[in-house]
């Protein structure tokens, strides 16, 4: 009976995180590509790729590979 | 002694059939002959009453005066004075009440013919009043169902507009930072071409200049959804031909601008959700104050006219009313003509009682007059 109380109560308080993190992300641009992600067909594209007005990668900046991994690592962090 | 009974007999005679009394008695006749007429010319049943009355007491005076006459045929000369006297009053009598048993019967007929015509047009003007509640309440409950149907079309088109006016306020403001992003989206694809043109000379020279970062991300933030992608490319673009330094820098402060957009656009949505709910609810509060105010005054409407509709059929109930008293009167006339008609000529009494039967009132003048035609035979 416990187990299924703490269930249940996980349940809710996962619910209540999923809502507000949906809320959230309405408006939120986690990839940085100037699409939110309410209508970021491609979310996760990488930093230095240039995108359309769907978010998606139409062209890719010659980066090496090193600044890549950085870049990354930056945005991982203060994500 | 028989000659003391013969003139016993005569002094007998002599008093009973002395002319004053028969005079006296015609004289009251021919009085309440003419009171019968003062009778009749003021109204009906009553009028029949005393006419007939009238008529009886003058046959019954009348036959008296001829059985007296008849005991007192012995050829004294007072008694057949006296007797000749009252035939005169009982003609003048019979005359008089003959007269005023036609005016009477005029009269009621004339009386009868204004209460018919007024009673019609009493209930005429009943049933028009009746027919205009009637439409009264139709357009009161038309009223009523318009008002709802009304009020529900004007709520759905104060919500129409309400929404109408918050998408043309929204398009109107998209427009314009579209406007805004379209020239600044130009300046940024100069910017950008000549960046391009001198984009490996950039990624080259990993000097690039800060404050033109600043700018980028200046127009990011004022940048619309369709347009801020542009920008942003243009930034990457930039970010890419820096040194590792200024790249932090400038990926921290594109972090700081891109939360600061998203939180502005979250709050520009927050606002214009609760202004078109606390529109809505305007709308919705008015509509619902004057769905109250019509169905109040739908009511009210319904109530007048109602009561408007009961006085209408009370007052046709009363012409109606009014009608019977007047055929009542037609009756009681004819009962009263019939009654003294009765007492000139017996016959006729049985006419006046058949049309005596007809009405409330009329029907005791009938049998009164026919009461009176069974005296005079």
């Amino acid at each position: 009976m416990k187990r299924l109380l703490f269930l249940l109560t996980l349940f809710g308080s996962s619910l209540l995180w999923a809502g507000s993190s949906h809320h959230c992300s309405a408006t939120a641009d986690r990839d940085l590509d100037g699409v939110p992600d309410r209508y970021d067909r491609c979310p996760n594209t990488p930093f230095f790729a240039l995108v359309n007005k769907n978010g998606c990668t139409v062209k890719k900046l010659k980066v090496s590979k090193k600044r890549e991994k950085e870049v990354k690592r930056i945005l991982s962090s203060t994500h | 002694m028989r000659k003391i009974n013969l003139t016993a007999a005569a002094v007998m005679a002599v008093l009973l059939l002395s002319g004053n009394l028969a005079a006296a008695e015609a004289g009251t006749g021919s009085d309440r002959a003419s009171t019968s007429e003062q009778t009749n010319q003021a109204g009906g049943g009553t009028a029949g009453r005393s006419q007939t009355e009238v008529s009886q007491q003058n046959s019954d005076t009348s036959s008296q005066q001829v059985g007296t006459d008849e005991e007192k045929s012995s050829g004294n000369t007072p008694g057949h004075n006296a007797m000749s006297r009252a035939a005169v009053t009982a003609e003048a009598g019979k005359q008089a009440a003959a007269e005023t048993a036609t005016q009477g019967i005029a009269a009621g007929q004339q009386a009868a013919e204004e209460g018919m015509a007024a009673a019609s047009n009493a209930a005429q003007q009943g049933m028009q009043s009746a027919d205009e509640a009637m439409g009264a309440t139709d357009t009161s409950t038309a009223a009523g169902e318009n008002g709802e149907s009304t009020q529900s079309a004007e709520s759905s088109t104060a919500a129409g507009d309400t929404s109408d006016t918050t998408q043309n306020g929204t398009r109107g403001s998209t427009a314009k930072q579209g406007e805004t992003e379209n020239t600044q989206s130009s300046e940024t694809q100069t910017k950008g071409s000549q960046t391009d043109k001198g984009g490996k000379a950039q990624a080259e020279t990993p000097q690039s200049d800060l404050s033109q970062m600043d700018s980028l991300i200046a127009q990011y933030q004022q940048a619309s959804r369709q347009k801020a992608y542009k920008v942003m490319n243009e930034i990457k673009a930039q970010i890419a031909a820096m040194n590792r330094q200024q790249q932090q820098q400038a990926i921290a402060d594109l972090q700081a601008a891109v939360q600061a957009k998203s939180a502005q656009v979250q709050a520009k949505m927050n606002v214009q959700e609760k202004a078109v709910k606390s529109k809505q609810q305007q709308t919705h509060a008015r509509a619902q104050a004057k769905h109250s105010q019509a169905k109040s005054r739908a009511s009210k409407a319904h109530s007048r006219a109602r009561s408007h509709a009961n006085s209408a059929m009370s007052a046709i109930s009363g012409h109606k009313g009014s009608g019977n008293a007047a055929l009542g009167a037609i009756s009681s006339f004819g009962g009263a003509g019939g009654g003294l008609a009765g007492t000139a000529a017996g016959g006729m009494g049985g006419i006046g009682g058949d049309n005596g039967g007809m009405g409330d009132s009329g029907g005791m003048g009938g049998g009164m007059g026919g009461g009176g035609m069974g005296g005079g035979f």
